[in-house]
């Protein structure tokens, strides 16, 4: 299956609009890891599938993680996408435990050869047990470490080589990123290779101080949209999903950010290829 | 064979976790700090602080969403206290934030603050088990063909199994009634007596609908006894004894359709 | 072992049991005017899962010195709708 157009995060105070009205919606993301058990979230996930595409967005797998692959988590995983047949399923280039401590947010790595061939390997394990490609998605780091022989941007894209995996470019995430560590994001864009980069995600950052926080909790930002139709020129109409996870607004607001990234799609020239 | 860790990334990830967890141990931080560096507008001092008050944020929202009960009853600064300690003792263990925090009701009854609350410690033991109920994996329902291809002889054995995700409460407390009172849009101003008497409560999933009940004594005497995985001829006989006699013939078929047997297996004859 | 009245209750109620038939059973009729609570406001129970970084923390609700002696913890909740138990609390 074929994702078009521009998605929308699937959160629990809009399943009764979402089944009551069947909006207009291409697809919806659901975030994985509010699914793996039964009940009513799986109930109305199951019935809203029934109806539209899904895309399963997970932050558990912490793939840079030194510690083992949690199969456990795997195999919740892998029965939740035998059920809801998604069209694609990602999580993100990064680390969320030590130790078995889990401290539920997305950590950044160092960027080096060692750690390249331990998260490809790591990727290529769970692509293999899930049967399916997955995409990684760049996240919004709040530390660099020193020493890295890559840059964020150079990383990602050898790490989608070697692994073998998609990208989910997350525009918000570059955005905050240049923004935060002094870098042209127009880099980071022209670095990602372009057959692989198969969904993009957008969401509204907040000013704190003099850096920018990535708390998906507001529209998005003026920036990033212009960002966005860069990425657009770049990669094509690749199907794009708007995200927000705090402070979530009613539905029509949501759809109104959506309508927002059509208009974009709509101004791109068509490709000659 | 898969990739070992490299070994600089084990000791980096385990000073980073030690560092911005809520202990924020010191020695981590100052053995971190020449490891990072700065470049743009984000320090590496403010970027350790946007981690540990992410990580923080994110354990605090999660249990205001599971304790939204005991939030109200104390209000939020109480509330705030009281997770802010917790959260220092207490680290998360899984990838899932909806498995966070089965320790806060022992631990309200550590915490000296509460102890003018007394039933507090109650009232959070049963927003867990609703808030874990109700993420419960889906059961499957009674196989009665397997039932019926028990050989008579063989009854007396059957061990019958409550809901696997399905817990009894008791409470000297009327938990159920503060719960009750307290859940969103309930404007029932009516006091509740703690002296009306405690509970005894079963927390299970009706298909896809949490409830709270309140069996009757015998219901509950047949709960606890299938909750103690005795076998059916054992309690047959256990409550045939006394005055208060329960008779398993009727009940157990009520169970059954009730849904509050979900299965069964053979014990020790 | 068991006695005569056991072994009758045995027998009865897993006779009783098979009776319900080998159709699925639905618990709603058997539930029917049951006095159980159910949540309503379920259906919209948040995932507590997500990816954005949380502000949350700095929200200002819980500005406290990590020190209980520093700080004065006083229930200010819906707890004052809750009466009696004082004998209880004295023991």
């Amino acid at each position: 299956m074929n994702l078009q157009g521009v998605g929308l995060g699937l959160r629990s105070v809009h399943y009764s609009h979402i089944l009551r009205e069947t909006p207009p919606v291409p697809w919806f993301e659901a975030l994985s890891d509010n699914y793996l058990g039964g009940g009513l979230p799986l109930h109305h996930l199951t019935l809203i599938r029934q109806t539209y595409p899904i895309t399963l967005h997970g932050v558990g797998l912490s793939l840079g993680s030194a510690d083992p692959l949690n199969w456990d988590y795997l195999h919740r995983l892998k029965a939740l996408a035998t059920r809801i047949e998604p069209v694609y399923v990602s999580d993100h280039l990064a680390w969320v435990s030590s130790g078995g401590h889990y401290f539920n947010d997305l950590a950044p790595l160092p960027y080096n050869e060692p750690v390249l061939n331990y998260v490809a390997d790591r990727i290529q394990q769970v692509q293999e047990f899930l049967g399916r490609r997955i995409l990684i998605e760049n996240l919004s780091p709040y530390l660099q470490f020193s020493g890295n022989d890559y840059s964020e941007w150079q990383f990602l894209a050898a790490l989608a080589q070697q692994a073998d995996c998609d990208l989910l470019l997350d525009i918000n995430n570059v955005f905050v990123n240049a923004s935060n560590h002094g870098f042209n994001p127009m880099e980071y864009l022209a670095a990602m290779p372009v057959d692989r980069v198969k969904e993009i995600h957008l969401a509204g950052y907040e000013q704190q101080g003099s850096f920018l926080f990535d708390t998906h909790g507001r529209p998005v930002q003026s920036g990033v949209w212009s960002l966005y139709q860069e990425a657009l020129e770049r990669f094509g109409a690749v199907p794009t999903l708007i995200e927000w996870d705090t402070n979530i607004p009613c539905f029509d607001d949501l759809q109104n950010e959506a309508r927002k990234a059509e208009t974009y799609r709509c101004q791109l020239q068509p490709q000659a290829n | 064979m898969p990739t070992p860790a490299p070994s600089e990334l084990t000791s980096l990830q385990t000073l980073f976790y030690a560092a911005i967890s809520q202990a924020a141990d010191p020695a981590s931080l100052a053995a971190l700090e020449p490891m990072l560096h700065c470049s743009g507008s984000l320090s590496v001092k403010e970027g350790f602080a946007a981690y540990r008050g992410s990580v923080k944020g994110k354990l605090i929202r999660c249990l205001e969403d599971i304790y939204p009960v005991c939030q109200r009853l104390v209000g939020d600064n109480f509330f705030g206290g009281l997770t802010e300690q917790f959260i220092m003792t207490y680290a998360s263990v899984s990838p899932d934030l909806g498995d966070y925090g089965a320790e806060l009701p022992a631990f309200i009854k550590t915490f000296t603050p509460a102890e003018a609350l007394p039933y507090l410690a109650d009232v959070a033991q049963l927003e867990w088990h609703w808030h874990r109920v109700f993420n419960a994996p889906d059961e499957k329902a009674f196989d009665m063909q397997a039932l019926s291809q028990v050989a008579a002889e063989q009854w007396e054995s059957l061990v019958f199994q409550l809901p696997r995700s399905s817990v009894l409460l008791r409470s000297i407390y009327p938990v159920h009634r503060i719960w009750e009172a307290n859940q969103d849009g309930v404007t029932d101003s009516v006091p509740v007596d703690l002296d009306q008497g405690g509970a005894n409560l079963f927390i299970w999933r009706d298909g896809v609908e949490t409830r709270i009940e309140m069996p009757g004594d015998g219901e509950w005497r047949l709960l606890e006894g299938f909750a103690a995985r005795t076998t059916f001829g054992q309690l047959c006989a256990d409550l045939d004894q006394g005055l208060a006699s329960v008779d398993a013939s009727v009940l157990l078929p009520v169970f059954v359709k009730r849904g509050w047997v979900k299965s069964f297996v053979l014990g020790e004859g | 072992m068991t006695s005569a009245t056991a072994k009758t209750a045995i027998n009865t109620a897993i006779s009783s049991v098979l009776a319900l038939g080998l159709v699925a059973v639905t618990s709603s009729e058997a539930l029917a005017g049951k006095a159980g609570m159910e949540k309503c406001a379920g259906i919209a129970k948040a995932g507590l899962n997500d990816c954005g970084t949380s502000k949350h923390s700095c929200a200002g609700k819980a500005t406290v010195s990590g020190d209980p002696e520093e700080w004065v913890f006083v229930p200010t909740g819906t707890c004052n709708k809750i009466v009696g138990g004082k004998l209880k609390m004295a023991n």
